[in-house]
């Protein structure tokens, strides 16, 4: 009997049988944590523009503190236009809170970057290893619900793989036991490189052949700066090259390196606004809610809906 | 209980079972698309009652669920630990072996490939339904579709020899 693949999707679904009380009782429950946290950003981004506010006002009133000068540190513009970015520079202080380098009410806005700027960028990094062939397979811009990345497509001794690199805003989280083929490493600065080293398969449930390394930088600052390396071109593809196109001290070096300043000025600014004056209570209330809330990208479609 | 919440139960008791086996067919793992199910679920809640309504509720659900699946998927397999335990099934006998299979096709597809076909073949959507759910064209939606099956025709060629993917 010849089947179409819908009626086979529908055979393989139709005696699944989740368990709806507990799945709509754990929806509401994030839901509840989504619009709480949404409030209190609302409300602290209230309360940050008040402190702005008071504190131009109590500069300019100090006796020889009316200067331009002084009027602009106190409303957070000092520095150059990328002042996330310096400030998410190498030396990032240690981690308390995920939002030093965001930009606050008053403070120059980072400037979003494109796909084409992460595919430039990541094109750079590669440059001393002397890639051939190299093709932009997928690249996003710090609009993008999942951060921006970029993919290219590298030749090597013949053959091919693939790059990609990913910064979003993800925090650190230190677990136990690692799994293997997991290590993490603690840099001076206090910020952690993660690094899978191991097959891409590592449950053994696919091609032995396929090979990834994934290399994550976890800043101070609440970032993250994730480059994967496969000897495949495509993500689940067929296996393209015997080895990798990097080692791991190569894209830990490409991780770090400063070219991904302005992507990572552009990820902290989007995101959290005016988180600088949440009291500590609530925004370590705040992180564990995040921390709780399952996949955290909001991939939300704007409203109205779709259709 | 507010009025908006009771509307949202109400939905979500009868659009779960269905959420529940497209992102079982897009994750291709039961507990995954458990997670997924109630992610999608709190970022509807959130914005559910507000005074800018949502006029389709069950479109806008598929979209927040597919978003948020290629999204999870787009931040790659580090999140995907290895586990020595199989998860417990929860599933009838009868169908379980074309389940695997068609699960063992799909999950040898890229996110998006498999994105695709569930919302083509299992959601009955139209191209262009697709595109704007997926944030693409309709063009790439074709190719993408085209290509999706190609290889799930590769994948399950030898396990089920009468599909006809049309």
């Amino acid at each position: 009997m010849t089947e179409n693949l819908n009626d086979v999707m529908r055979s393989a679904t139709e005696n699944l049988h989740p368990n709806i009380g507990m799945l709509t009782a754990g929806g509401v429950a994030r839901g509840v944590r989504k619009r709480r946290n949404r409030r209190i950003m609302q409300i602290a981004g209230a309360t940050a523009s008040v402190t702005a506010v008071f504190g131009v006002v109590a500069m300019v009133g100090m006796p020889g503190k009316g200067t331009t000068a002084g009027v602009s540190a106190a409303s957070g513009t000092q520095g150059s236009p990328v002042a996330g970015a310096a400030a998410a520079g190498q030396g990032s202080k240690p981690l308390d809170t995920s939002t030093e380098a965001a930009p606050g009410p008053g403070k120059p806005t980072a400037n979003p970057v494109t796909g084409d700027q992460m595919a430039t960028w990541l094109q750079q990094v590669l440059q001393p290893y002397h890639f051939t062939g190299e093709e932009v397979l997928y690249k996003q811009g710090s609009d993008g619900p999942a951060g921006p990345f970029a993919t290219l497509r590298i030749g090597y001794d013949g053959q091919a793989g693939s790059v990609s690199l990913n910064v979003e805003r993800e925090a650190y989280q230190p677990s136990g036991q690692l799994p293997p083929y997991n290590s993490v490493t603690t840099l001076r600065d206090g910020s952690h490189l993660a690094v899978f080293d191991g097959p891409e398969w590592p449950a053994g449930n696919g091609d032995p052949k396929a090979k990834r390394i994934e290399v994550t930088w976890y800043r101070t600052d609440g970032t993250a700066v994730d480059m994967q390396v496969l000897n495949a071109v495509q993500e689940k593809g067929a296996t393209t090259a015997t080895g990798l196109g990097l080692t791991v001290d190569q894209a830990s070096k490409a991780v770090q390196s400063p070219v991904w300043d302005k992507a990572i000025a552009a990820v902290l600014a989007q995101e959290v606004p005016s988180k600088p004056n949440i009291p500590s209570g609530e925004k370590s209330k705040l992180l564990q809610q995040k921390n709780a809330g399952g996949s955290g990208a909001d991939t939300s479609p704007a409203l109205p809906p779709a259709r | 209980m507010a009025k908006h919440d009771e509307e949202f139960l109400e939905f979500a008791s009868a659009r779960t079972p269905h959420l529940f086996r497209t992102a079982y067919l897009m994750s291709g793992d039961w507990h995954q698309a458990e997670d997924l199910v109630q992610e999608t679920l709190g970022k509807v809640y959130a914005v559910w009652g507000r005074k800018r309504r949502i006029e389709n509720p069950d479109a806008y659900a598929q979209t927040v669920l597919t978003r948020t699946f290629i999204s999870a998927r787009r931040k790659r397999s580090s999140r995907e630990l290895p586990s020595s335990q199989l998860p417990e099934a929860e599933f009838h006998e009868a169908d379980t072996s074309l389940r695997m299979t068609l699960l063992e096709g799909l999950a040898a597809l890229p996110a998006k490939d498999r994105a695709v076909l569930v919302l083509r073949f299992w959601e009955d959507r139209s191209v262009e339904e697709v595109a704007h759910i997926m944030g693409a064209s309709s063009g790439a939606v074709r190719t993408r579709t085209n290509r999706a099956l190609a290889r799930l025709r590769g994948a399950l060629g030898d396990l089920l020899p009468d599909l006809a993917l049309t």
